[in-house]
């Protein structure tokens, strides 16, 4: 994810907790759904993307900026979302995948599809372990000398399943159900001896029904999220229940809308403190396009949490057509919108320091950029560069008063930065290929307000937001072989907004060859990877130890 | 006479040159020099905690005249980051130790700074450091139970001055903490016990006193030795007898939102306080120790005070500030009247400074 999007993530070890910063924003500014669910916590506010295998879900959306209006809390600095796909074509087809590598790395999965006259289903299970016995340079010690990381083994075992039933020609119900239980030793940090265990565990369902009209779609989601979180003997549990419903109005060839209603019951049941919160929001937009050259979309959001009323959120999107010729387009594209994320149920009700008058914090944005398409015979060019600009105020910071901590909303933030993202396919011959793929981002995340007299850190850039950071990958496909090199830079980050402690650049090059094969009916792949090939010792936030080089190898069975 | 000269003058050379490489090759680790001749022997350090998690401790030092600070002195020498939170910077002769409750002493010069040895095994959470008869006691409050109590709690015992392994650990009652030295008694402050241990460095047998409050550290004050312990906004200075360490008085002192900040110079205890919650500031209160009364119960005001330590040589009081530990803090120097003097940028959590 993060090679292909400008999504920097900010990992505290291999395997363990990985948050995503977009736009320089933090972990909480970063909504994620599945099948439409909610999945960021409503008491952390955030997601573990470690939590979140690739085996759950067929398709992943990664939306950079300011959505809130489209999306609700949370959307600040972006959104990801993931979705189950139901898959018509009859027949039965069985898919097992083994992967094993380095460090006693063995993932596998089973994945049964069915799909007969209106009826889609699949099923995976998977598990995913890993000892992550990795070596690595142990700073703390006198000679630092080289040592195996003792304590960070993982395993993750899920099950996931979608149904898909057509009641008739118009009418669609679906069921998707994801269950996943991660078991985790907590990689410390270098110089710590601690040795943490957490064990995560989720439970999402979700029930969609669709009725397609020839004015539009309705749709009617009800779901549940449940997670529960163990660190050591601290027990802490969250249930999410949602209820939604959607018209999405096809309108004319100038005009479309969507209106909807979205009424979440978040539950915390925390080691210190039990609460509850109702969540209602309406939203509508519109889909102008009065010539085929010009959009515009206007979405407008109202939320509520608890009663109160968040921010009403609006946002205008427009995209204009500047020029086309033969076998090229380009687009100017924009967005100014309003986002917000309301206090997590921790800020809110920790025991003790939660503070019950916290506003959600909010944010102006505007975002402007080109999109250039070309098409030839041979060749084809796809980029995007967007320029944007951003302001969060509110945003809540968790600071001592006197016996604990409490948050305040006291910090303001402004955000700009470039975001290029390019990718070039070159057809060489029938059977041959050549494909370049790459991403630039630089971000300028700026602390704005005096949080204090004499505060020195106005004016200084975020922590752990690199002011660049690029990725490029390089494929050549010839008939079923594929061979390719990434090469990712991320650039030096401090490690608080005094700005004065960094970590260092680092790149790293990973190589991978595939081949799809077919054998006597049977059809599959066989991929290997070496990860981190120039065995670069890197850190990517201060004292949390990378593995060094590793292989993995991986095969698919389709029967 | 010209001969004699230039003979005495090679041996005196030739003399340097063997001193050198018998020093060389007969000490494993580099040898400590004498106090008061390396690049650090004067000045004033900070000891920077560092933030839970980050392992961020380090030691700045501040040069006064310059107006300048070193940030991270450990690193800065020795090439590698402390990777710990520091607890307690202790000098005794030579050495320096760093006390890490992220589970390491590292022991370098105290002129210097380089790294002679370290403890890095079989600690859990050690909170101070004692030297005594060539042995190192470790106050150790030992690994959290379920609920972050300190059950096990112990001084650990290190044979040999620049480190090495735990030989033995003397279980003491929960999270002990500062320690004094008293001939062959060690008095050390065990605070969530609500005891002052004494313990018999010939025996290694301990004696347990029970004193109101949690105590915190020793004060020796006109020849007579005092116990600070503090219970909610009630200060306690308990006598102590100097030699059976028996409590023969105990005086409470009321100051609101009381902390177990604390320092001493000559009659005037300071001690620090908060402002009660939703205010985050913070006070420094002065106290006469004869009188026992508050005679400044605002004597400095700031925020997020962290820790407090009085430079014995001139009554400067230095209060240092860990900037709600979202990075790098700050200390403040005041005169005996509380005026400021001077402000420095130091390192992560300051949580007390060592003069020389």
């Amino acid at each position: 994810m993060q090679q292909k999007t400008g999504l920097f993530v900010r990992q505290y070890g291999a395997g363990m907790l990985n948050t995503v910063s977009t736009r320089g924003t933090s972990a909480g500014h970063h909504a994620v759904f599945w099948n439409g669910l909610p999945l960021n916590s409503p008491s952390l506010g955030q997601i573990d993307f470690s939590l979140l295998p690739l085996a759950g879900f067929d398709a992943a959306h990664v939306f950079m900026g300011s959505a809130g209006a489209n999306f609700g809390t949370d959307a600040i600095g972006g959104s990801t979302h993931l979705e189950t796909k139901a898959d018509f074509t009859p027949g039965h087809q069985v898919q097992l995948e083994n992967g094993f590598g380095s460090f006693g790395l063995w993932n596998s999965s089973l994945r049964y599809r069915f799909a007969a006259g209106g009826y889609a289903q699949s099923t995976t299970f998977y598990r995913q372990f890993t000892r992550n016995d990795f070596p690595f340079r142990n700073l703390a010690r006198r000679e630092t000398p080289v040592e195996r990381m003792p304590h960070g083994r993982v395993e993750q075992l899920g099950l996931v399943h979608q149904s898909s039933y057509n009641l008739s020609e118009r009418d669609q119900l679906s069921v998707a159900l994801w269950w996943n239980s991660a078991d985790r030793e907590i990689q410390p940090v270098i110089g710590s001896n601690t040795r943490d265990m957490q064990e995560d565990n989720s439970l999402r369902v979700v029930v969609d029904y669709f009725r397609f009209a020839a004015a539009g779609t309705l749709n009617l989601k009800a779901g549940i999220v449940h997670d529960e979180n163990i660190f050591n003997a601290s027990r802490n549990r969250t249930r999410q229940h949602l209820a939604a419903g959607e018209w999405d109005w096809k309108g004319n060839e100038w005009l479309a809308a969507k209106s909807g209603l979205r009424y979440t019951r978040a539950i915390g049941l925390l080691s210190t403190y039990e609460a509850e919160e109702d969540r209602l929001e309406l939203y509508q937009s519109f889909n102008v396009t009065p010539t085929p050259r010009l959009g515009f979309s206007i979405n407008l959001r109202q939320f509520w949490f608890d009663g109160e009323a968040a921010p009403f959120t609006p946002s205008l999107g427009w995209n204009w057509q500047l020029w086309q010729g033969e076998s090229q387009k380009l687009r100017l594209v924009g967005t100014a919108a309003r986002s917000f994320k309301v206090p997590t149920l921790n800020d809110r009700f920790w025991e003790p320091g939660g503070n019950r008058d916290l506003l959600p914090e909010e944010s102006w944005s505007l975002e402007a950029g080109f999109e250039h398409r070309l098409e030839r015979k041979r060749w084809r060019v796809e980029q995007r560069l967007t320029a944007y600009a951003m302001w969060v105020d509110n945003w809540i910071v968790w600071l001592p008063t006197g016996n604990f901590w409490s948050p305040s909303n006291i910090r303001e933030v402004h955000n700009q930065g470039l975001e290029y993202q390019g990718e070039l396919q070159l057809q060489l011959t029938e059977r041959q290929s050549l494909g370049l793929r790459a991403t630039y981002n630089h971000t300028v995340a700026t602390n704005v307000g005096a949080v204090r007299e004499n505060d020195r850190t106005v004016g200084n850039q975020l922590p752990y937001t690199p002011f660049d950071k690029w990725n490029a990958q390089l494929t050549y496909r010839i008939g079923p072989l594929e061979v390719g090199v990434n090469q990712q830079y991320v650039g030096d980050r401090f490690i608080s907004l005094d700005n004065v402690t960094r970590v260092a650049a680092y790149r790293l090059t990973d190589f991978h060859a595939a081949y799809d094969w077919r054998w006597k009916g049977l059809s599959g792949q066989v991929q290997g990877r070496v990860l981190n090939a120039f065995d670069t010792e890197y850190q990517v936030l201060r004292l949390r130890a990378m593995p060094g080089r590793n292989y993995t190898i991986h095969f698919t069975v389709n029967l | 006479m010209k001969h004699v000269v230039k003979t005495l003058m090679y041996l005196l050379a030739a003399g340097f040159f063997l001193a050198a490489c018998s020093e060389d090759s007969s000490m494993p680790a580099p040898s400590p020099n004498e106090p008061g001749t390396g690049p650090f022997a004067e000045g004033i350090f900070v000891v920077n905690e560092g933030q839970f998690g980050q392992n961020n401790g380090e030691i700045s030092l501040i040069d006064l005249e310059e107006g300048t600070v070193r940030l991270a002195l450990f690193e800065e020498v020795n090439n590698r980051p402390f990777a710990g939170l520091i607890q307690s910077m202790v000098d005794h002769d030579a050495l320096t130790y760093l006390v890490a409750n992220t589970g390491k002493v590292e022991i370098v010069n105290r002129d210097d700074f380089e790294s002679v040895g370290a403890v890095e095994a079989d600690l859990d959470l050690p909170r101070s450091l004692t030297v005594a008869g060539g042995n190192l006691y470790i106050s150790d409050w030992g690994p959290f139970d379920a609920n972050f109590g300190s059950p096990d709690s112990y001084i650990a015992v290190v044979e040999g001055l620049t480190g090495g392994a735990v030989a033995r650990k003397i279980p003491v009652p929960s999270r002990p903490g500062k320690m004094l030295l008293r001939g062959n008694q060690l008095l050390i402050a065990a605070e969530a016990a609500g005891r002052i241990v004494v313990l018999d460095l010939a025996t290694e047998e301990i004696r347990e006193v029970e004193v109101e409050g949690a105590p915190r550290d020793f004060i020796t004050h006109n020849g007579g030795l005092m116990v600070f312990a503090r219970s909610g906004s009630t200060i306690f200075l308990h006598e102590l007898n100097s030699s059976i360490f028996q409590v023969i008085a105990s005086h409470r002192i009321e100051l609101e939102n009381a902390t177990s900040i604390f320092d001493v110079h000559e009659n005037t205890l300071y001690v620090g306080a908060n402002e009660p919650f939703p205010a985050t500031g913070s006070l420094v209160a002065a106290i006469n120790l004869n009188s026992r009364q508050v005679t400044n119960p605002s004597f400095y005001t700031g925020e997020n005070l962290y820790g407090l330590s009085v430079n014995p040589a001139n009554g400067e009081v230095w209060v240092t500030d860990a900037a709600g530990f979202q990075g790098n803090g700050q200390v403040f120097r005041l005169d005996a009247q509380g005026t400021l003097l001077d402000t420095f940028d130091v390192g992560a959590g300051p949580n007390g400074l060592v003069f020389r």
